[in-house]
Order: C-alpha cells, then structure tokens, then sequence
C-alpha cells in the first residue's frame, strides 16, 4: 500500500501497482478520446494531444526507467520534476491553443451575427415601402 | 446609431435627428436590447438593424457602417443612440466633410467652443492621455479620441468597412490612428454633448480599467499593422 502512494519502491523504482494505475489512466485517456472522437464531440487536433498524453503513460507505465533516463538526459537530478515541468507546459500549450480556438470562434461567431443582422434588415427594407421624407433640406 | 436598451429615449433620439438632417435616412442598430428599442426606433422612423444577440459597441457600429456603405451612402454620421450627441450639433460636424477638408470629422466635447457635461474624472483622464499619445503618434493635435460623435465621407467609410480587422472591442482612438495612417484627414469640430439619459453604459469602473490596456494593446497593433503595410508596399 506504502508503494502504491509513494509511487516508488525503496531500491527508486515505480512499483507494479503505479505502473498499472498509470497504464490504466493512459488506456482511459486513449479510449475516452477516440470515443469522444468518433461521436464528433472533440476536434482531431485536441484529440491528438490527448492521445499523446495518454500514450505517453501508457509508455512510461510499460517502461519506468525510459522516464527516469529522459529526466537525466535532460539535466533534471529528480524525475518527478520532469513529470511537473511536463504538466506545465502540456497546460500551458492547451491554455494557448484553447484560448487562440475561442478568440476565432468568437470572431467568427460575431461576423455571423452582423451578416444575419445586415441581411434580415435588407429583407425587412425590400418588404416593406421605402421611408418618404417629411420635409426635404 | 448602435443601441442597447435605449427604449426610454431612442425614439426622441430619432425623431430629433430626423428634424436636423431632413433627407437623411436614420439607421439605428439594436445590439440584442432586451426592451423595446427596435419598436421605439421603428415607429420614430429609423430603419432597424436588430443583431441576433448582444455583440458590443464594435460589432453594432460595423454592422451600421456596412449596411451604410451597402445602400450607398455619401456621408455617414455615427452617435449614440442615448441622447448623449445632441443632433443639432450633427449640421457643423459635417460641414469639413460636406466641403471635403475632411474625410473624417471627430466632435469634441474639449475644444473652444463645445458644450458638454462634466465627464467622470476617469473618462476625462483616459481621454487626455489617449489624445495626447494620438497626437504625438500622428503630428496633429487631437483633444477627444473617444468620441462616437463621427461624421465621415464615403471614402472613409469604404476604409473603415474594409478594413481587415475592425477593432470590434474598441473602435475608438485606434480607429482614428487608423484613419491617420492611411492618409485620411481627420478633423474635430466642437460639438454639444449631454450626459446620457438613459440605458447602459460601455464604460462603467470596472469595464474602463480593463478598457485603457486593451485600447493601447489596439493602437500598437494599428501600429504594427501600418508598418506591415508599409514593408509589404516597399516589397512590391
């Protein structure tokens, strides 16, 4: 149980029961957006990322010490380090690229809004007689 | 005219309007109001332009100049449709344009010569500043950049609808750097301004505070913009 929260065995390595919690979220992950996908209610971008995210657990689930030799690799002495970096900037990413989607819908949406508007208030002038001025200046 | 819930006083607005320009056509643009502004202003004798939902002041005011340039129009004369520009003020306005020293005509509330209300100090003070930065960006003394009180030649229109991005969350001093930039000439002429009489305002305590930041973030994209425009004509 103590392995299991930690997360790590004593010797520093990811104890069984982590590792398929972490396949399992991943697995998770993968089919809820392929499901989600496939009913049309995720875009294929977001979906991706989604999917390399989950990917990614189901990777580091199936080989905890590819995830250790990265954090190495790349300077960082504590490897859940890496992982929070990683969160971070995964987060930020999806902040900007969520933010970037709705400015254009927003755009979009009222653009829309102002052709509807033009070409409802030029029907209502077609069907209706044309304003005569009371005085002419 | 964009509009917003201005039931109470939209048809006087109209009706007053009608009584200073004769033959001019009067388009009142209700931006989703939840009252009865659209009736009011129909049964004043405005043409209504009713947008889908609430879109803010950028949105309403392009939908204006749209249909505006779409029906033809000559000369175009934006304000508010709270009773704030008092219409009698609209004849002197149009007189630069009406004799093309102008494409763009600004009334002020600042000049010698205006009549205006005594604006919250807050307002008074992003005004100064916004036209002290305009004039030093464009070389030409400007005292009330936030005005809506606008009248503009077909020309000016023509830019403005045009325009790639339309500054819909702030169509004010970026609007007329904009006008600057592209050669236009851009006049103010002292106007009469009340306090409004109704309605909502666009520019309460909170909305202000965050207004200031974004209207400076639009005149730098003006800015960088012109200078895009700029190297793409050096480059052809």
């Amino acid at each position: 149980m103590l392995d299991l929260l930690s997360g790590t065995t004593p010797a520093g390595h990811v104890a069984t029961e982590a590792r398929v919690l972490i396949a399992l979220c991943g697995l998770v992950l993968c089919i809820w957006s392929l499901v989600k996908l496939r009913r049309r209610s995720l875009l294929v971008p977001t979906c991706t990322l989604f999917l390399t995210v989950g990917g990614a657990f189901v990777l580091f689930a199936l080989f905890p010490t590819l995830f250790d030799q990265l954090s190495y690799a790349v300077g960082i002495r504590y490897p859940p380090g890496l992982y929070l970096i990683a969160c971070v900037f995964a987060m930020i990413l999806l902040v900007i690229h969520l933010a970037f989607r709705l400015s254009l819908l927003d755009e979009r949406c009222r653009r829309l809004a102002m052709e509807i508007a033009l070409l409802s208030g030029a029907e209502g002038r077609s069907s209706r007689p044309a304003p005569t001025d009371r005085r002419q200046g | 005219m964009p509009a917003l819930n201005e039931g109470l006083v939209i048809g006087k607005v109209v009706r007053r309007v009608r009584e200073s320009l004769l033959n001019a056509e009067v388009l009142v643009v209700n931006d989703g109001s939840g009252d009865n502004t659209a009736t009011e202003a129909a049964a004043a004798g405005a043409r209504v332009i009713s947008l889908p939902f609430n879109c803010g002041y950028g949105v309403a005011l392009l939908t204006g100049l749209t249909a505006a340039y779409r029906a033809g129009a000559e000369i175009v004369v934006t304000m508010d449709a709270d009773g704030q520009h008092e219409p009698a003020s609209i004849v002197p306005l149009l007189e630069p344009v009406r004799r093309g020293e102008a494409d763009l005509s600004l009334g002020s509330r600042y000049l010698p010569g205006s009549v205006s209300y005594r604006a919250p100090a807050l307002r008074r003070i992003t005004s100064r500043c916004l036209g002290w930065l305009l004039s030093a960006i464009a070389g030409q003394r400007f005292t009330d950049t936030t005005t809506g009180f606008q009248g503009m030649n077909r020309q000016m229109l023509h830019r403005f609808v045009t325009l790639r991005d339309f500054p819909e969350k702030t169509p004010d001093a970026d609007l007329i750097l904009y006008a600057l930039m592209t050669g236009s000439r851009v006049c103010e002429v002292p106007v009469t301004m009340h306090d409004d009489q109704g309605g909502e305002s666009m520019h309460g305590l909170f909305k202000s505070m965050f207004y200031i930041p974004k209207l400076f973030t639009a005149i730098l994209s003006v800015l960088l913009e012109y200078a895009h425009q700029r190297r793409e004509k050096a480059r052809c």
